[in-house]
Protein backbone atom coordinates (compact mmCIF):
# COMPACT_ATOMS: atom_id res chain seq x y z
CA UNK A 1 0.00 0.00 0.00
CA UNK A 2 2.58 2.07 0.64
CA UNK A 3 4.61 1.99 -2.11
CA UNK A 4 1.63 3.09 -3.92
CA UNK A 5 1.08 6.04 -2.01
CA UNK A 6 4.00 7.15 -2.83
CA UNK A 7 3.90 7.03 -6.88
CA UNK A 8 5.98 9.25 -8.61
CA UNK A 9 3.76 11.70 -10.43
CA UNK A 10 4.56 12.86 -13.54
CA UNK A 11 3.75 16.06 -15.49
CA UNK A 12 1.17 14.08 -17.45
CA UNK A 13 -1.07 13.51 -13.86
CA UNK A 14 -3.88 15.79 -13.31
CA UNK A 15 -5.19 14.04 -10.44
CA UNK A 16 -3.93 11.81 -8.10
CA UNK A 17 -5.60 10.26 -5.38
CA UNK A 18 -3.48 8.75 -2.12
CA UNK A 19 -5.22 6.52 -0.37
CA UNK A 20 -8.08 9.26 0.15
CA UNK A 21 -10.45 7.63 3.36
CA UNK A 22 -13.70 9.51 4.28
CA UNK A 23 -15.48 8.37 7.52
CA UNK A 24 -18.86 10.49 8.82
CA UNK A 25 -18.57 8.65 12.17
CA UNK A 26 -18.81 5.33 11.89
CA UNK A 27 -19.84 5.39 7.92
CA UNK A 28 -16.72 4.66 6.07
CA UNK A 29 -18.03 6.55 3.00
CA UNK A 30 -14.77 6.73 0.92
CA UNK A 31 -12.06 3.84 1.59
CA UNK A 32 -8.50 3.76 1.32
CA UNK A 33 -9.20 5.00 -2.58
CA UNK A 34 -5.89 5.25 -5.28
CA UNK A 35 -6.28 6.44 -8.16
CA UNK A 36 -4.81 8.58 -10.89
CA UNK A 37 -6.58 11.28 -13.67
CA UNK A 38 -4.42 12.08 -16.73
CA UNK A 39 -4.63 14.91 -19.12
CA UNK A 40 -7.06 14.92 -21.42
CA UNK A 41 -8.83 12.11 -20.02
CA UNK A 42 -12.62 11.32 -19.85
CA UNK A 43 -12.42 9.51 -16.65
CA UNK A 44 -16.26 7.93 -15.85
CA UNK A 45 -17.05 7.54 -12.38
CA UNK A 46 -20.06 4.78 -11.65
CA UNK A 47 -21.24 2.67 -9.00
CA UNK A 48 -24.24 2.16 -7.32
CA UNK A 49 -26.25 4.62 -5.07
CA UNK A 50 -24.55 5.08 -1.90
CA UNK A 51 -21.08 4.08 -3.62
CA UNK A 52 -19.43 7.28 -2.80
CA UNK A 53 -18.77 8.53 -6.06
CA UNK A 54 -20.46 11.84 -4.84
CA UNK A 55 -18.47 12.24 -1.67
CA UNK A 56 -15.03 11.71 -3.57
CA UNK A 57 -15.49 14.68 -5.48
CA UNK A 58 -16.65 16.64 -2.58
CA UNK A 59 -13.25 15.65 -1.47
CA UNK A 60 -11.32 16.36 -4.34
CA UNK A 61 -13.44 19.78 -4.70
CA UNK A 62 -12.26 20.67 -1.02
CA UNK A 63 -15.96 21.11 -0.07
CA UNK A 64 -15.57 17.89 2.54
CA UNK A 65 -12.17 17.27 4.19
CA UNK A 66 -10.36 14.00 3.82
CA UNK A 67 -10.05 11.77 7.08
CA UNK A 68 -6.59 9.90 5.85
CA UNK A 69 -4.65 9.98 2.44
CA UNK A 70 -3.75 12.93 0.20
CA UNK A 71 -5.01 14.70 -2.96
CA UNK A 72 -2.59 16.07 -5.42
CA UNK A 73 -3.83 18.19 -8.15
CA UNK A 74 -1.77 19.58 -10.86
CA UNK A 75 1.71 18.53 -9.29
CA UNK A 76 0.19 20.55 -5.94
CA UNK A 77 -0.53 18.66 -2.56
CA UNK A 78 -3.90 20.34 -2.26
CA UNK A 79 -5.40 18.28 0.76
CA UNK A 80 -5.67 21.04 2.67
CA UNK A 81 -6.52 23.56 0.59
CA UNK A 82 -9.56 25.92 1.13
CA UNK A 83 -12.17 25.70 -1.97
CA UNK A 84 -11.87 29.04 -3.44
CA UNK A 85 -7.81 28.16 -3.92
CA UNK A 86 -8.35 24.50 -5.35
CA UNK A 87 -10.52 26.59 -8.25
CA UNK A 88 -7.52 29.08 -8.86
CA UNK A 89 -5.65 25.89 -9.79
CA UNK A 90 -8.18 25.30 -12.79
CA UNK A 91 -10.71 22.85 -11.06
CA UNK A 92 -14.30 23.06 -11.97
CA UNK A 93 -17.09 21.32 -10.22
CA UNK A 94 -20.92 20.51 -11.10
CA UNK A 95 -23.35 19.32 -8.68
CA UNK A 96 -25.95 16.89 -8.71
CA UNK A 97 -28.60 19.19 -8.68
CA UNK A 98 -27.61 22.45 -10.48
CA UNK A 99 -26.45 24.61 -7.41
CA UNK A 100 -27.17 28.11 -9.12
CA UNK A 101 -27.50 32.06 -8.24
CA UNK A 102 -31.65 31.54 -8.34
CA UNK A 103 -32.47 35.56 -7.35
CA UNK A 104 -30.12 36.30 -10.67
CA UNK A 105 -30.87 36.35 -14.11
CA UNK A 106 -28.56 33.79 -16.47
CA UNK A 107 -26.33 36.62 -17.46
CA UNK A 108 -25.63 37.20 -14.02
CA UNK A 109 -24.62 34.15 -13.83
CA UNK A 110 -22.73 33.52 -16.27
CA UNK A 111 -20.80 36.94 -15.25
CA UNK A 112 -20.17 35.40 -12.00
CA UNK A 113 -18.31 32.47 -13.37
CA UNK A 114 -16.35 34.69 -15.35
CA UNK A 115 -15.56 36.76 -12.23
CA UNK A 116 -14.50 34.11 -10.34
CA UNK A 117 -11.59 34.09 -12.63
CA UNK A 118 -10.39 37.27 -12.29
CA UNK A 119 -7.27 38.04 -9.32
CA UNK A 120 -9.64 38.49 -6.16
CA UNK A 121 -9.11 42.08 -5.84
CA UNK A 122 -11.25 42.97 -8.88
CA UNK A 123 -14.15 40.91 -6.54
CA UNK A 124 -14.29 43.78 -4.37
CA UNK A 125 -15.13 46.60 -6.91
CA UNK A 126 -17.71 48.18 -5.60
CA UNK A 127 -17.86 51.62 -7.80
CA UNK A 128 -17.43 50.40 -11.30
CA UNK A 129 -20.47 49.03 -13.23
CA UNK A 130 -20.33 44.85 -13.62
CA UNK A 131 -22.75 46.51 -16.51
CA UNK A 132 -20.29 48.18 -18.43
CA UNK A 133 -17.45 45.48 -18.46
CA UNK A 134 -17.44 44.67 -22.13
CA UNK A 135 -15.43 41.80 -22.32
CA UNK A 136 -16.72 40.00 -20.08
CA UNK A 137 -20.68 40.24 -21.60
CA UNK A 138 -19.16 39.42 -25.02
CA UNK A 139 -17.75 35.95 -23.20
CA UNK A 140 -21.05 35.64 -21.69
CA UNK A 141 -22.52 35.92 -24.44
CA UNK A 142 -21.16 33.11 -26.55
CA UNK A 143 -21.18 31.09 -23.67
CA UNK A 144 -25.05 31.18 -23.78
CA UNK A 145 -25.07 30.56 -27.32
CA UNK A 146 -22.55 27.27 -26.95
CA UNK A 147 -24.64 25.89 -24.33
CA UNK A 148 -28.53 26.91 -25.85
CA UNK A 149 -29.49 29.98 -23.52
CA UNK A 150 -29.09 33.34 -25.94
CA UNK A 151 -32.56 33.70 -25.53
CA UNK A 152 -32.80 33.12 -21.65
CA UNK A 153 -30.25 35.57 -21.00
CA UNK A 154 -32.87 38.22 -19.17
CA UNK A 155 -34.22 35.55 -17.20
CA UNK A 156 -34.42 34.87 -13.94
CA UNK A 157 -32.64 31.56 -13.03
CA UNK A 158 -35.36 30.43 -10.80
CA UNK A 159 -37.68 30.28 -13.76
CA UNK A 160 -35.20 27.79 -16.04
CA UNK A 161 -36.00 23.99 -16.64
CA UNK A 162 -34.44 21.29 -15.52
CA UNK A 163 -32.75 21.03 -18.53
CA UNK A 164 -31.62 25.12 -19.10
CA UNK A 165 -29.96 25.28 -15.38
CA UNK A 166 -28.00 21.70 -16.38
CA UNK A 167 -26.85 23.73 -19.50
CA UNK A 168 -26.36 26.68 -17.72
CA UNK A 169 -23.97 24.90 -14.96
CA UNK A 170 -21.86 23.58 -17.69
CA UNK A 171 -21.76 27.00 -19.56
CA UNK A 172 -20.19 28.65 -16.22
CA UNK A 173 -17.79 25.92 -15.50
CA UNK A 174 -16.56 26.15 -19.53
CA UNK A 175 -16.44 29.59 -19.66
CA UNK A 176 -13.97 29.87 -17.18
CA UNK A 177 -11.06 27.65 -19.16
CA UNK A 178 -10.79 24.90 -16.62
CA UNK A 179 -7.87 22.71 -16.60
CA UNK A 180 -9.97 19.64 -14.84
CA UNK A 181 -13.62 19.26 -14.78
CA UNK A 182 -15.68 17.45 -12.38
CA UNK A 183 -19.24 16.38 -13.67
CA UNK A 184 -22.13 15.14 -11.03
CA UNK A 185 -24.82 13.51 -13.33
CA UNK A 186 -24.88 15.41 -16.01
CA UNK A 187 -27.39 14.16 -17.31
CA UNK A 188 -29.43 13.32 -14.69
CA UNK A 189 -33.02 13.81 -14.38
CA UNK A 190 -32.87 15.46 -18.19
CA UNK A 191 -35.78 14.56 -21.24
CA UNK A 192 -34.62 12.26 -23.70
CA UNK A 193 -33.78 15.64 -25.83
CA UNK A 194 -31.80 17.46 -23.22
CA UNK A 195 -30.03 14.37 -22.97
CA UNK A 196 -29.00 14.76 -26.11
CA UNK A 197 -28.07 18.04 -26.06
CA UNK A 198 -25.94 17.41 -22.90
CA UNK A 199 -24.23 14.48 -24.69
CA UNK A 200 -23.21 17.22 -28.15
CA UNK A 201 -22.28 19.80 -25.26
CA UNK A 202 -19.84 17.19 -23.27
CA UNK A 203 -18.43 15.87 -26.51
CA UNK A 204 -17.92 19.34 -27.65
CA UNK A 205 -15.65 19.98 -24.99
CA UNK A 206 -12.11 20.77 -25.68
CA UNK A 207 -9.69 18.02 -25.47
CA UNK A 208 -7.35 19.70 -23.54
CA UNK A 209 -9.56 20.23 -20.62
CA UNK A 210 -9.75 16.90 -18.49
CA UNK A 211 -13.16 15.30 -17.56
CA UNK A 212 -14.24 13.22 -14.31
CA UNK A 213 -17.92 11.96 -14.62
CA UNK A 214 -20.13 10.63 -11.99
CA UNK A 215 -23.01 9.40 -14.35
CA UNK A 216 -25.61 6.81 -14.20
CA UNK A 217 -26.37 6.85 -17.91
CA UNK A 218 -24.10 3.45 -19.33
CA UNK A 219 -24.42 4.62 -22.56
CA UNK A 220 -23.17 8.30 -21.95
CA UNK A 221 -20.50 7.07 -19.97
CA UNK A 222 -19.39 3.62 -22.45
CA UNK A 223 -19.50 6.61 -25.42
CA UNK A 224 -18.07 9.46 -23.91
CA UNK A 225 -15.33 8.16 -21.19
CA UNK A 226 -12.23 6.38 -22.34
CA UNK A 227 -11.25 5.29 -18.75
CA UNK A 228 -13.98 4.40 -16.20
CA UNK A 229 -13.59 3.78 -12.48
CA UNK A 230 -15.79 1.87 -10.35
CA UNK A 231 -16.75 2.60 -6.66
CA UNK A 232 -19.14 -0.05 -4.83
CA UNK A 233 -19.90 0.42 -0.79
CA UNK A 234 -16.47 3.59 -0.86
CA UNK A 235 -13.81 1.65 -2.31
CA UNK A 236 -12.90 1.23 -5.48
CA UNK A 237 -13.67 -2.30 -7.23
CA UNK A 238 -12.35 -1.96 -10.67
CA UNK A 239 -10.70 0.47 -12.85
CA UNK A 240 -10.32 -0.33 -16.86
CA UNK A 241 -11.24 1.33 -20.61
CA UNK A 242 -14.95 0.61 -21.38
CA UNK A 243 -14.52 -2.99 -22.45
CA UNK A 244 -12.46 -3.80 -19.74
CA UNK A 245 -15.09 -2.07 -17.23
CA UNK A 246 -17.96 -4.36 -19.03
CA UNK A 247 -16.43 -7.51 -19.20
CA UNK A 248 -15.57 -7.25 -15.56
CA UNK A 249 -17.52 -10.15 -13.72
CA UNK A 250 -17.25 -8.17 -10.49
CA UNK A 251 -18.47 -5.01 -12.45
CA UNK A 252 -21.41 -6.72 -14.17
CA UNK A 253 -22.11 -8.71 -10.64
CA UNK A 254 -22.68 -5.37 -8.54
CA UNK A 255 -23.47 -3.07 -11.13
CA UNK A 256 -23.97 -3.84 -14.78
CA UNK A 257 -25.39 -6.65 -14.74
CA UNK A 258 -28.68 -5.27 -15.45
CA UNK A 259 -27.46 -2.32 -17.82
CA UNK A 260 -26.11 -4.88 -19.94
CA UNK A 261 -29.02 -7.77 -19.81
CA UNK A 262 -31.40 -4.54 -20.44
CA UNK A 263 -29.45 -4.20 -23.64
CA UNK A 264 -29.76 -6.90 -24.69
CA UNK A 265 -26.17 -7.59 -25.38
CA UNK B 1 -31.63 53.02 -24.17
CA UNK B 2 -35.45 51.98 -24.27
CA UNK B 3 -38.37 53.34 -23.03
CA UNK B 4 -38.64 51.66 -19.87
CA UNK B 5 -35.50 53.40 -18.79
CA UNK B 6 -35.86 56.46 -20.04
CA UNK B 7 -39.58 56.69 -17.93
CA UNK B 8 -37.36 55.43 -15.12
CA UNK B 9 -34.86 58.33 -15.44
CA UNK B 10 -37.31 60.77 -15.44
CA UNK B 11 -38.98 59.74 -12.89
CA UNK B 12 -36.31 59.60 -10.69
CA UNK B 13 -35.49 63.06 -11.85
CA UNK B 14 -38.69 64.33 -10.82
CA UNK B 15 -38.40 62.57 -7.62
CA UNK B 16 -35.08 64.69 -6.72
CA UNK B 17 -36.74 67.63 -7.54
CA UNK B 18 -39.12 67.17 -5.75
CA UNK B 19 -37.35 65.94 -2.83
CA UNK B 20 -35.26 69.47 -3.17
CA UNK B 21 -38.34 71.77 -3.13
CA UNK B 22 -40.61 70.21 -0.95
CA UNK B 23 -39.37 72.25 2.21
CA UNK B 24 -40.64 75.44 0.33
CA UNK B 25 -44.15 73.52 -0.21
CA UNK B 26 -45.44 71.77 2.77
CA UNK B 27 -46.13 73.01 6.17
CA UNK B 28 -42.71 73.14 8.55
CA UNK B 29 -43.78 70.54 10.37
CA UNK B 30 -43.47 67.64 7.68
CA UNK B 31 -40.14 69.22 6.81
CA UNK B 32 -39.62 67.78 10.49
CA UNK B 33 -41.18 64.74 9.23
CA UNK B 34 -39.52 63.84 5.88
CA UNK B 35 -36.04 64.84 7.93
CA UNK B 36 -36.38 61.57 9.69
CA UNK B 37 -37.78 59.54 7.39
CA UNK B 38 -34.37 60.46 5.69
CA UNK B 39 -31.98 59.19 8.19
CA UNK B 40 -34.22 56.12 8.71
CA UNK B 41 -34.53 55.43 5.02
CA UNK B 42 -30.32 55.70 5.08
CA UNK B 43 -30.51 53.13 8.13
CA UNK B 44 -32.69 50.71 6.93
CA UNK B 45 -30.93 50.85 3.12
CA UNK B 46 -27.55 49.65 5.38
CA UNK B 47 -29.83 46.91 6.53
CA UNK B 48 -31.10 46.14 3.36
CA UNK B 49 -27.65 45.89 2.17
CA UNK B 50 -27.01 43.20 3.89
CA UNK B 51 -30.19 41.19 4.61
CA UNK B 52 -31.76 41.85 0.69
CA UNK B 53 -28.41 41.76 -1.21
CA UNK B 54 -26.24 39.95 1.18
CA UNK B 55 -28.34 37.38 3.02
CA UNK B 56 -27.03 38.24 6.03
CA UNK B 57 -30.30 39.12 8.71
CA UNK B 58 -29.03 41.78 11.29
CA UNK B 59 -29.91 43.04 14.51
CA UNK B 60 -27.10 45.33 14.77
CA UNK B 61 -27.36 47.91 13.05
CA UNK B 62 -28.31 50.00 15.71
CA UNK B 63 -25.22 49.55 17.56
CA UNK B 64 -23.36 50.74 14.17
CA UNK B 65 -25.84 53.91 14.43
CA UNK B 66 -25.29 54.02 18.38
CA UNK B 67 -21.27 54.20 18.69
CA UNK B 68 -21.22 56.67 15.61
CA UNK B 69 -24.08 59.02 17.88
CA UNK B 70 -22.10 58.68 21.12
CA UNK B 71 -18.92 59.50 19.47
CA UNK B 72 -20.94 62.75 17.75
CA UNK B 73 -22.59 63.72 21.19
CA UNK B 74 -19.59 62.98 23.07
CA UNK B 75 -17.56 65.39 20.97
CA UNK B 76 -19.63 67.71 20.43
CA UNK B 77 -20.73 68.70 24.18
CA UNK B 78 -17.23 67.70 26.23
CA UNK B 79 -14.36 68.21 23.68
CA UNK B 80 -14.05 71.31 21.13
CA UNK B 81 -13.56 69.11 18.02
CA UNK B 82 -15.30 70.76 15.36
CA UNK B 83 -17.28 69.54 12.70
CA UNK B 84 -15.83 68.14 9.77
CA UNK B 85 -13.66 65.54 12.04
CA UNK B 86 -16.19 64.91 14.27
CA UNK B 87 -18.37 63.52 11.47
CA UNK B 88 -15.42 61.45 10.36
CA UNK B 89 -14.59 60.04 13.51
CA UNK B 90 -17.81 59.05 14.48
CA UNK B 91 -18.30 57.28 11.14
CA UNK B 92 -14.69 55.77 11.28
CA UNK B 93 -16.16 54.12 15.09
CA UNK B 94 -18.77 52.59 13.29
CA UNK B 95 -17.11 51.16 10.72
CA UNK B 96 -14.24 49.85 13.14
CA UNK B 97 -17.18 48.07 15.54
CA UNK B 98 -18.55 46.37 12.23
CA UNK B 99 -15.23 45.24 11.30
CA UNK B 100 -14.40 43.84 14.44
CA UNK B 101 -17.96 42.07 14.85
CA UNK B 102 -17.53 40.82 11.40
CA UNK B 103 -13.83 39.37 12.14
CA UNK B 104 -15.98 37.23 14.25
CA UNK B 105 -19.63 37.15 12.51
CA UNK B 106 -18.43 35.64 8.91
CA UNK B 107 -17.38 32.47 10.44
CA UNK B 108 -21.44 32.09 11.17
CA UNK B 109 -24.66 32.34 8.81
CA UNK B 110 -28.23 32.36 8.85
CA UNK B 111 -29.56 31.92 12.38
CA UNK B 112 -26.33 31.93 14.16
CA UNK B 113 -25.64 34.99 12.51
CA UNK B 114 -28.62 36.68 13.44
CA UNK B 115 -28.26 35.74 17.00
CA UNK B 116 -24.66 37.05 16.93
CA UNK B 117 -26.13 40.63 15.33
CA UNK B 118 -28.50 40.52 18.34
CA UNK B 119 -25.62 40.13 21.13
CA UNK B 120 -23.62 43.28 19.75
CA UNK B 121 -27.12 45.15 19.62
CA UNK B 122 -27.44 44.16 23.38
CA UNK B 123 -23.64 45.01 24.30
CA UNK B 124 -23.93 48.17 22.52
CA UNK B 125 -27.16 48.79 24.45
CA UNK B 126 -26.23 48.07 27.92
CA UNK B 127 -22.66 49.75 27.29
CA UNK B 128 -24.89 52.64 26.82
CA UNK B 129 -26.36 52.49 29.71
CA UNK B 130 -23.55 51.21 32.00
CA UNK B 131 -20.95 53.48 30.81
CA UNK B 132 -22.62 56.58 32.14
CA UNK B 133 -19.27 58.44 32.58
CA UNK B 134 -18.87 58.93 28.59
CA UNK B 135 -22.46 57.88 27.44
CA UNK B 136 -25.08 59.90 30.13
CA UNK B 137 -26.48 56.38 31.19
CA UNK B 138 -29.83 56.40 31.50
CA UNK B 139 -30.48 59.71 30.67
CA UNK B 140 -28.35 60.05 27.58
CA UNK B 141 -26.40 63.01 25.93
CA UNK B 142 -28.41 66.03 25.33
CA UNK B 143 -28.35 69.63 24.44
CA UNK B 144 -25.85 68.75 21.02
CA UNK B 145 -25.54 72.01 19.42
CA UNK B 146 -26.54 71.87 15.57
CA UNK B 147 -23.94 71.83 13.78
CA UNK B 148 -21.81 74.75 11.59
CA UNK B 149 -21.33 73.86 7.83
CA UNK B 150 -19.34 76.33 5.83
CA UNK B 151 -19.61 78.96 8.73
CA UNK B 152 -23.58 78.02 8.34
CA UNK B 153 -25.67 77.10 11.59
CA UNK B 154 -27.79 73.85 10.15
CA UNK B 155 -30.65 74.55 13.04
CA UNK B 156 -33.48 75.12 11.16
CA UNK B 157 -35.96 72.70 9.48
CA UNK B 158 -35.22 73.62 6.27
CA UNK B 159 -31.43 73.81 7.02
CA UNK B 160 -31.86 70.47 9.27
CA UNK B 161 -33.58 68.92 6.48
CA UNK B 162 -30.92 70.06 3.24
CA UNK B 163 -28.03 68.64 5.76
CA UNK B 164 -29.96 65.43 5.93
CA UNK B 165 -30.83 65.24 2.36
CA UNK B 166 -27.62 65.51 0.81
CA UNK B 167 -25.46 62.85 2.42
CA UNK B 168 -28.30 60.20 2.45
CA UNK B 169 -28.94 60.85 -1.57
CA UNK B 170 -24.89 60.53 -1.56
CA UNK B 171 -25.73 56.87 0.62
CA UNK B 172 -28.15 55.67 -1.52
CA UNK B 173 -26.25 56.72 -4.77
CA UNK B 174 -23.48 54.70 -3.62
CA UNK B 175 -25.72 51.60 -2.30
CA UNK B 176 -27.00 52.00 -6.01
CA UNK B 177 -23.61 51.52 -7.52
CA UNK B 178 -22.49 49.24 -5.12
CA UNK B 179 -24.99 46.64 -5.91
CA UNK B 180 -24.56 46.78 -9.33
CA UNK B 181 -20.74 46.49 -9.17
CA UNK B 182 -18.59 43.43 -9.56
CA UNK B 183 -18.77 43.00 -5.48
CA UNK B 184 -22.60 44.09 -5.51
CA UNK B 185 -23.59 40.99 -7.92
CA UNK B 186 -21.15 38.43 -6.22
CA UNK B 187 -22.71 39.63 -3.19
CA UNK B 188 -26.15 38.56 -4.39
CA UNK B 189 -24.29 35.54 -5.39
CA UNK B 190 -23.03 34.61 -2.08
CA UNK B 191 -27.41 35.51 -1.08
CA UNK B 192 -28.32 32.71 -3.45
CA UNK B 193 -25.56 30.21 -2.64
CA UNK B 194 -22.46 30.66 -1.05
CA UNK B 195 -20.88 27.21 -1.65
CA UNK B 196 -21.07 27.40 -4.97
CA UNK B 197 -19.52 30.96 -4.73
CA UNK B 198 -16.12 29.45 -3.27
CA UNK B 199 -16.09 26.87 -6.26
CA UNK B 200 -16.53 29.73 -8.52
CA UNK B 201 -12.58 30.95 -6.75
CA UNK B 202 -14.79 33.73 -4.93
CA UNK B 203 -13.60 34.16 -0.98
CA UNK B 204 -16.84 34.36 0.40
CA UNK B 205 -15.36 35.50 4.24
CA UNK B 206 -13.88 38.30 2.90
CA UNK B 207 -17.15 39.29 0.97
CA UNK B 208 -19.21 39.12 3.67
CA UNK B 209 -16.96 40.78 5.98
CA UNK B 210 -16.70 43.39 3.35
CA UNK B 211 -20.47 43.57 3.45
CA UNK B 212 -21.19 43.95 7.12
CA UNK B 213 -18.34 46.82 6.85
CA UNK B 214 -19.67 49.09 4.48
CA UNK B 215 -23.00 48.20 6.19
CA UNK B 216 -21.48 49.66 9.46
CA UNK B 217 -20.48 52.62 7.80
CA UNK B 218 -23.53 53.79 6.00
CA UNK B 219 -25.37 53.07 9.42
CA UNK B 220 -23.16 55.09 11.14
CA UNK B 221 -23.43 57.82 8.92
CA UNK B 222 -27.37 57.25 9.42
CA UNK B 223 -26.31 57.67 13.39
CA UNK B 224 -24.42 60.97 13.00
CA UNK B 225 -27.45 62.56 11.05
CA UNK B 226 -29.98 61.06 13.86
CA UNK B 227 -27.87 62.54 16.56
CA UNK B 228 -27.81 65.97 15.25
CA UNK B 229 -31.56 66.04 14.26
CA UNK B 230 -32.81 65.36 17.39
CA UNK B 231 -30.24 67.18 18.92
CA UNK B 232 -29.51 64.44 21.95
CA UNK B 233 -28.55 60.59 21.54
CA UNK B 234 -29.99 58.27 24.42
CA UNK B 235 -29.77 53.93 25.43
CA UNK B 236 -33.80 54.27 23.93
CA UNK B 237 -31.81 54.39 20.12
CA UNK B 238 -29.82 51.68 20.41
CA UNK B 239 -32.58 49.63 22.11
CA UNK B 240 -33.69 46.09 20.88
CA UNK B 241 -36.49 48.30 20.58
CA UNK B 242 -34.98 50.53 18.24
CA UNK B 243 -33.51 47.34 16.23
CA UNK B 244 -36.98 45.92 15.44
CA UNK B 245 -37.99 48.84 14.48
CA UNK B 246 -35.81 49.25 11.83
CA UNK B 247 -36.38 45.47 10.32
CA UNK B 248 -39.84 46.72 10.86
CA UNK B 249 -38.97 49.59 8.50
CA UNK B 250 -37.24 47.57 5.98
CA UNK B 251 -39.81 44.40 5.69
CA UNK B 252 -42.74 47.04 5.00
CA UNK B 253 -41.26 48.98 2.44
CA UNK B 254 -39.48 46.14 1.40
CA UNK B 255 -36.20 43.89 2.49
CA UNK B 256 -34.95 43.02 -1.12
CA UNK B 257 -34.40 46.33 -2.68
CA UNK B 258 -33.18 49.84 -1.68
CA UNK B 259 -36.47 51.30 -2.52
CA UNK B 260 -38.04 49.48 0.40
CA UNK B 261 -36.11 51.37 2.76
CA UNK B 262 -37.54 55.09 1.49
CA UNK B 263 -40.84 53.78 1.41
CA UNK B 264 -40.88 51.72 4.38
CA UNK B 265 -39.38 54.96 6.50
CA UNK B 266 -41.97 57.11 4.83
CA UNK B 267 -44.55 55.09 5.31
CA UNK B 268 -43.78 54.33 8.91
CA UNK B 269 -43.38 58.13 9.78
CA UNK B 270 -46.18 59.13 8.68
CA UNK B 271 -48.66 55.90 10.62
CA UNK B 272 -46.78 56.90 13.81
CA UNK B 273 -47.47 60.47 13.29
CA UNK B 274 -51.13 59.96 12.14
CA UNK B 275 -51.80 57.25 14.61
CA UNK B 276 -50.36 58.99 17.58
CA UNK B 277 -52.34 61.73 17.03
CA UNK B 278 -55.74 59.62 18.03
CA UNK B 279 -54.40 57.09 20.68
CA UNK B 280 -51.74 55.98 22.89
CA UNK B 281 -51.67 52.82 21.76
CA UNK B 282 -50.24 53.76 17.90
CA UNK B 283 -48.30 50.81 18.36
CA UNK B 284 -51.49 48.63 17.93
CA UNK B 285 -52.50 50.42 14.99
CA UNK B 286 -48.98 50.15 12.97
CA UNK B 287 -48.92 46.25 13.66
CA UNK B 288 -52.30 46.01 12.30
CA UNK B 289 -50.72 47.69 9.83
CA UNK B 290 -48.07 45.77 9.32
CA UNK B 291 -50.34 42.53 9.51
CA UNK B 292 -52.05 43.92 6.50
CA UNK B 293 -49.13 44.75 4.15
CA UNK B 294 -47.41 41.38 4.78
CA UNK B 295 -50.89 39.52 3.96
CA UNK B 296 -51.48 41.60 0.81
CA UNK B 297 -47.97 42.28 0.15
CA UNK B 298 -45.67 39.67 1.34
CA UNK B 299 -42.71 41.37 -0.34
CA UNK B 300 -43.16 45.09 0.83
CA UNK B 301 -45.29 47.87 -0.39
CA UNK B 302 -42.38 48.76 -2.95
CA UNK B 303 -43.67 45.28 -4.49
CA UNK B 304 -46.46 47.45 -6.12
CA UNK B 305 -44.48 49.60 -8.20
CA UNK B 306 -42.88 46.93 -9.88
CA UNK B 307 -44.55 44.94 -12.21
CA UNK B 308 -42.19 43.29 -13.89
CA UNK B 309 -39.18 41.91 -12.15
CA UNK B 310 -36.08 43.67 -13.47
CA UNK B 311 -32.52 42.10 -13.63
CA UNK B 312 -29.44 44.33 -11.89
CA UNK B 313 -27.83 43.34 -15.51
Amino acid sequence: MDEAGTERMDTNTVLQLNSVSKNFGGLQAVCDVQMRVTHGQRHGLIGTNGAGKTTLFNLIAGDLPVSTGTIVLFGTDVTTMPVHKRTRLGLRRTYQTPALFNGLTVRENLYLALLGNDPPMRHLSCWKSAFKDTEKLNLVQSTAETVELSRRLDDKVGDLSHGERKQLEIGMVLSTNPRLLLLDEPAAGLSVHEREVMKDLLRSIASDITLFIIEHDMDMVIHLADRITVMYDGVVLAEGDPKQIQADPDVQRVYLGEAINGTGA
Amino acid sequence: MNAESVSRRSMLLLALLLAAVIPWIVPNFYTFLLTKVLFLSLASASLILLAGYGGMLSLAQVAFYGVSGYIVAYLALRTGVSFLPTVILAILGATITGALFAFIAVRTSGLYFLMMTLALGQIAFFGAFQWARITGGYDGMVGIPAPVVFGQVMASGKAAYYFTLVPVLAGFYWLHRMVRSPFGVALQGIRDGDVRMAALGFNVKVHRFLAIVFSAMIAGAAGVLSTYFYGMMSPQLVSLGAAVTLLFISLLGGIARFEGALIGALVFVLLEDYASVFTARYNTIIGLFFILVVLFFPKGIAEIFRRKKRAVL
